[in-house]
């Protein structure tokens, strides 16, 4: 019986704190929790995983996160630098070579993986605040990072395919040069073939020798033009090029 | 009956629905912001400007608008009568309830009884909803509700017969004419304490009776989804909803009028008599009714925030163990003191 009338009086004390409680914040009047999201807005990070950007002075254009983005949407493009143009250091501290002519970003379709942020070597491309991705209409959503000035854009493509055309040229005397360095080879062992027979002549030797020197000379030429200076269109060593690359993506 | 008749009967439930209607929309406003306010959150803010008053206006729209989706296996003609019943039920409660002197629908000389009965129609409408859905969660919660109605209508009707045995009679209005004359009249404060254990034990039922937290089992959104109304939407969802707050003034309106005054004001001087004024004297009364009525209103969901839901087997404890028992002593002491006192 005695438990009975304690059980009654536990359940009512207790029911009375717990609404002395709630009471309590009721009327306590302090700040809600609530933020009035329109209204007010979180100061957020600076690096917010929000939207994406990049800071086209230290993007190597190096394509990975181009080529990382599962939808494929990131749009770029890039000319190489001249030898002599200085462009500065990337974050990494290798020297920037490319020029970054068009950085295109369509969030109506990135689906905010991060995989791109992940394998940028330099870190130019980072999330940052604000975290509205909303917009009145879809050409909005289109956001573009290049800073490169458009008149600019232009005078790098021209110079990019007038530097390319003189390659393709001398490529071709190259191998003209090459072709006949062949051929001359060519005429040569068949000379000395033809020759063999006959007295071992010193003439005809001596003659093939000369041309292969030339032809030997020819080429390391070729590939010296762009570290002399003063030749500013000269086109870059076939070597260290990725250059289709950035045209194409 | 003449067509006279017929006119104010029509205008008496036009008015009560009226009334309910509004009644409902600020309760669920203040529901919202007061659970708001307690977990320190703010609520609705926007709609309508200030403080999102016109929130429930929306939302009340948005739910005529609404399709009316009848289950394919639900048994389509009990599914469509439920929510009828329970409205009507409820609107048909209100008739009695004292609002003022003369606001009052009609002063039936058994008004309580009537009321008690009346109200109890509503069990048959939840549960023919839980039955009607075809759902068993909705069973569940019809099933629940019609247990917990009919365990705490013993304990309501214990309890309002201290008020009846004291005053007498079993009219509304001569039930609150006998609490005149200042707050210390009031039926609360008469034969301490057994007429204040009388009016907790049925306010604490009455939470049961109108499935209010703590006693929302027949709802149970965590365990039942939504209970026996989980199949409706629309309109008849609305016609729940509407019911559910109508029926929570309604208890706390039976409350106000047996146990607090009906629409006497706590002191004399805040009334204006009916001689000087009739039309002044209902409105006055009409004021004092509506916000005692409100200030329970308020209580309950107060405690809806606070306390947790109970379980059935704690619920029925509750029921059959502490508020019967409590409820028979009180009404043998009371009847007791009022035979020796009168003889
Ligand atoms: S976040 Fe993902 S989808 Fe968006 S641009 Fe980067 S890699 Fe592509
Ligand atoms: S991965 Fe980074 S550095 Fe490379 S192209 Fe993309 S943004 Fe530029």
């Amino acid at each position: 019986m005695a438990g009975y009338f304690k059980d009654i009086w536990l359940g009512v004390s207790t029911v009375l704190i717990g609404m002395h409680i709630t009471f309590k914040h009721w009327f306590k009047f302090k700040k809600a929790v609530t933020i009035q999201y329109p209204h007010e807005i979180l100061e957020m990070n600076e690096r917010t995983r929000a939207h994406l950007f990049n800071v086209a002075d230290e993007c190597a254009v190096c394509l990975q996160c181009a080529r990382a983005c599962p939808v494929d949407i990131i749009d770029m493009q890039g000319i190489r630098a001249d030898k002599d143009e200085d462009l500065g250091l990337l974050p990494t501290g290798k020297p920037k070579r490319m020029h970054l002519i068009k950085f295109d970003i369509d969030f109506s379709k990135c689906v905010y993986c991060g995989l791109c942020v992940e394998v940028c070597d330099t870190k130019s491309l980072h999330w940052r605040a604000p975290v509205e991705p909303c917009t009145f209409t879809r050409e909005e959503m289109y956001k573009s990072f290049a800073t490169i000035p458009p008149d600019e854009v232009e005078r790098l493509i021209a110079f990019d395919a007038e530097r390319k055309v003189k390659k393709a040229e001398e490529m071709a005397a190259k191998k003209a040069a090459a072709a006949a360095a062949k051929a001359a080879k060519a005429a040569k062992a068949k000379a000395e073939a033809e020759a063999k027979p006959a007295e071992a002549g010193a003439d005809a030797p001596k003659a093939a020798k000369s041309d292969v020197g030339e032809e030997k000379k020819e080429t390391p030429a070729a590939s010296d033009t762009p570290e002399k200076p003063g030749t500013p269109d000269s086109p870059d060593a076939p070597e260290n090029t990725p250059k289709p690359e950035p045209d194409k993506s | 009956m003449t067509w006279l008749d017929l006119l104010i009967a029509v205008a008496c439930v036009a008015g009560v629905l009226g009334f309910i209607s509004v009644v409902a929309l600020v309760a669920i406003w203040t529901e919202r912001k007061i659970s708001a306010h307690i977990h320190d959150r703010l609520g609705p803010m926007e709609t309508g400007g200030f403080h999102g008053w016109a929130q429930t206006i929306a939302d009340m729209v948005k739910l005529l608008q609404k399709e009316d989706i009848i289950p394919d296996a639900a048994d389509k003609p009990l599914f469509k009568l439920a929510p009828y019943i329970v409205l009507s039920a409820t609107i048909a409660s209100f008739v009695v309830l004292p609002f003022g002197a003369h606001l009052i629908g009609t002063d039936l000389n058994i008004g309580i009884y009537y009321l008690v009965a009346i109200s109890s129609l509503e069990v048959a409408g939840i549960l023919m909803a839980g039955w009607a859905s075809n759902n068993k969660w909705a069973l569940f919660g019809g099933m629940r509700s019609a247990s917990q109605m009919i365990s705490f209508e013993i304990p309501i009707g214990l309890s309002l017969l201290i008020p009846i045995m004291i005053v007498g009679s079993l009219s509304m209005q001569d039930l609150v004419g006998a609490q005149a004359g200042g707050f210390w009249n009031w039926g609360v404060f008469s034969h301490l304490p057994f007429a204040m254990i009388a009016f907790i034990v049925y306010f604490w039922a009455s939470l049961a009776e109108v499935n209010r937290t703590p006693f929302d089992l027949p709802e149970g959104e965590s365990e039942l989804v939504a209970g026996f109304h989980v199949e409706y939407s629309g309109m008849r969802f609305a016609m729940f909803f509407l019911a559910e707050f109508a029926n929570m003034f309604l208890v706390a309106g039976v409350a106000v009028a047996l146990f607090l005054g009906g629409w006497h004001a706590p002191f004399s001087f805040l009334e204006i008599s009916a001689e000087s004024n009739v039309i002044l004297h209902n409105l006055v009364g009409f004021f004092w009714f509506a916000s005692k009525g409100m200030v329970l209103l308020f209580i309950q969901q107060w405690l809806r925030w606070t306390l947790p839901r109970l379980r059935v087997d704690q619920l029925m404890h509750v029921c059959w163990k502490i508020f019967l028992p409590f409820s028979f002593v009180n009404v043998l002491i009371v009847s007791l003191w009022i035979v020796l006192t009168q003889s």
